[in-house]
């Protein structure tokens, strides 16, 4: 029995091991605060949901009391909840995120570091609280394109998943990461 | 400010993220691009002026506001003294403004009381009514960071280098007036540009040529010289040959200390001992010991080097030396002695008749160990202090004796080898008897020992027909090996 449950262990947590450590999070330890590698944006991340942007509102707000900043509510319904699934954020509910920049009228703001957004477009997020609103974890890091049948995440090379993965991939890895046995170990 | 003509505002960020192993160019920046668009915006006429609200409040770690406005001064100046494009920062001044207000007609640099989440600092810039052009920016470095339930303090680190939990003002600062200036996000990994920090921000403060590369886009070539590190001044230039002196070098290009490498008369001079204080200033906090003379200095840094000669003299006091323990020895050479004087430093070069002393070492300002060389001079020889352009002589310092000559086995010194040498030996080993004149001629065997092995050799040569013993035998001579006995002879 207890054999068995080693065999099952290791099946279970090599494989993906190999994969999160040799394919996609090249980590800095130079990274002192914030370890913004896939393993910490999994445990940092409040809600991790695959979705459709529905909507896009731009307005003006304070950007924590150091200026008026143009700010946008972009609104997914949800396809998949990876991590925080609940009565309020499960599939076909919607859930918004607010990122810095936007188009008020004729003003225009751009934030290079906001992950941008178009309607229509598929993606899975990565989101947090950020001053009573939800942002992307790691700002443009915490967001990534998926392919329009939703099957694959589309990487990058300086982005934390650093190249196309399958969605069920990923979503395997976000579980790796979410064993208690894993946390906390990221940094 | 959302209702005006046509406002088109870029915010950017310097985010603390871990960074990818994997780098790009400056996005899009080449010479078939239009550099507006892919680079960044530019100001039309090449120069922007800045405030800057030197406000960090932990100056224990930020430093003085003066302090904090060198910092601020060194990373708007980094664009224009470590590149060769067409623009410049020019500061205006001190302002009380604070915060993001690109309306205002002012571009400031202020910390301010917020929480950053995941950036420590944000540039906020106004494009101008051109198409690609920039009219205004703001800066605005963070105090916390991280969560919101458990913000974490950004300590925003001034003087010296950031230790550990702590951010450079001037790294970071540069990177947020390469926002200012118009310049867009790097893929390259180790550009200032790039969208996080590493190493605490400092190495932001010198620029990568991505950096580089992505400025001239911009705003084009005003030369075709090179950056380099200069040397221009340095107070005081002139100091004791002991060291301790206080320096302070002026110049240009400066970075940051563990980055660079400073050198005094070509030998490195070790990180405790100096400290990058600005872009243009390095205090030596203590000139090394050196003998006197002039000096070089140069400095290595990763924009360059640069060697200023004759930078700095040494001079004075006068080195003396009062005396040589012990004053005599043979002159063979080997004696181990000890000079003792004022104001030796190494580089010291100490001579007996003109001989240098073997194995020298300066222990101290006072003192100076060696071996004296060998020689076939007899008699009273002059000690001679060479260090740098300072000479000093100790007349007849040292006396040469002739190590005296001897036969090995002859233990009374009756110049036969017979019984009577093996008597006496017994005699001064178990009945007290009298040494005879010559120790090393009393150790028959050769072995530094003076026991009954000795007068036990003698009579097997004698009688158990034995053909020889150690030299020298059977003429008079040296003692060919080295050891603790002595000989009168």
């Amino acid at each position: 029995m207890r054999q068995s449950s080693k065999r099952v262990l290791a099946w279970t947590i090599i494989p993906w091991s190999v994969v999160a450590c040799g394919l996609l999070f090249p980590q800095r330890t130079a990274a002192l605060l914030i370890p913004y590698n896939f393993a910490s944006l999994v445990e940092k991340s409040k809600y991790i949901v695959t979705g459709e942007v529905v909507n896009i509102r731009a307005y003006w707000a304070p950007f924590h009391g150091v200026g008026q900043v143009i700010h946008s509510d972009v609104t997914l319904r949800i396809a998949r909840v990876l991590k925080g699934a609940g009565a309020e954020v499960r599939e076909e509910k919607e859930l918004t995120i607010q990122i810095l920049g936007g188009q008020v009228g004729e003003a225009r703001q751009i934030c290079l570091e906001s992950a941008e957004y178009e309607l229509g477009e598929k993606v899975l997020v990565f989101v947090r609280e950020y001053n009573g609103k939800l942002w992307n974890t790691g700002w443009l890091q915490g967001k990534f394109k998926l392919t329009f049948d939703s099957s694959t995440v589309r990487g990058g090379l300086t982005l934390p998943i650093t190249r196309d993965l399958p969605l069920s991939t990923v979503e395997n890895l976000v579980h790796y990461y979410l064993q208690p046995s894993r946390r906390g170990g990221s940094e | 400010m959302g209702r005006g003509p046509k406002t088109v505002l870029a915010l950017v960020f310097l985010t603390l993220v871990a960074r990818d192993s994997l780098a790009f160019h400056l996005i899009g920046c080449t010479e078939a691009n239009d550099c507006d668009l892919t680079c960044g915006r530019r100001w039309l006429d090449g120069s922007v002026s800045y405030w800057i609200n030197a406000s960090f409040p932990d100056t224990a770690i930020s430093g003085s506001s003066e302090e904090q406005i060198d910092f601020l001064r060194c990373a708007a100046d980094a664009w224009r003294a470590q590149s060769r494009a067409d623009f410049e920062f020019i500061y205006a001044g001190t302002t009380t403004r604070s915060g993001l207000n690109t309306n205002d007609g002012v571009n400031t640099l202020s910390w301010v009381d917020a929480h950053g989440g995941d950036a420590l600092a944000v540039t906020l810039l106004k494009p101008g009514t051109q198409n690609g052009s920039a009219s205004e920016f703001d800066i605005v470095f963070f105090a916390t960071i991280g969560d919101d339930e458990d913000p974490s303090t950004i300590h925003w680190s001034g003087p010296g280098e950031p230790e550990a939990g702590q951010f450079d003002i001037w790294g970071v600062a540069v990177h947020e007036f390469g926002h200012g200036l118009g310049l867009h996000h790097s893929q390259t990994f180790e550009a200032t540009m790039f969208r996080s920090a590493i190493s605490r921000g400092l190495p932001l403060r010198t620029l990568d040529p991505d950096d580089l590369q992505g400025l001239q886009c911009l705003y084009g070539t005003r030369t075709e010289a090179a950056p380099v590190v200069e040397l221009l001044s340095i107070s005081p230039a002139m100091g004791p040959i002991l060291g301790g002196t206080e320096v302070l070098l002026e110049g240009a290009n400066f970075s940051y200390a563990s980055g660079s490498q400073l050198h005094i008369d070509g030998a490195a001079l070790e990180r405790e001992f100096w400290e990058v204080e600005s872009c243009s200033m390095i205090r030596i906090h203590s000139m090394p010991p050196h003998p006197s003379g002039s000096v070089s200095i140069q400095l290595d840094n990763d924009i360059g080097s640069v060697t200023l000669e004759d930078a700095y003299v040494y001079a004075g006091p006068q080195p003396e030396i009062l005396t040589i323990t012990p004053s005599e020895g043979f002159n063979t050479g080997g004696t181990v002695v000890e000079v003792h004087g004022e104001n030796f430093v190494d580089g010291a070069l100490v001579t007996i008749d003109d001989k240098a002393l073997l194995e020298q070492n300066v222990v101290d300002v006072s003192t100076i160990t060696g071996v004296v060389p060998e020689t076939l001079v007899e008699g009273a020889v002059d000690v001679r202090l060479e260090q740098g352009e300072d000479e000093w002589v100790l007349p007849g310092g040292f006396t040469y004796k002739a190590r005296p000559r001897f036969t090995r086995g002859d233990a009374n010194g009756d110049q036969e080898h017979d019984l009577s040498d093996a008597i006496h030996h017994l005699a001064t080993l178990f009945q007290g008897g009298p040494e005879g004149p010559c120790q090393d001629a009393t150790d028959t065997n050769d072995d530094g020992v003076l026991d009954i092995s000795d007068p036990i050799t003698l009579l097997n040569y004698l009688f158990q027909d034995r053909e020889t013993l150690p030299a020298p035998f059977p003429e008079p001579g040296l003692d060919p090996t080295p050891d603790s006995l002595g000989c009168d002879g």
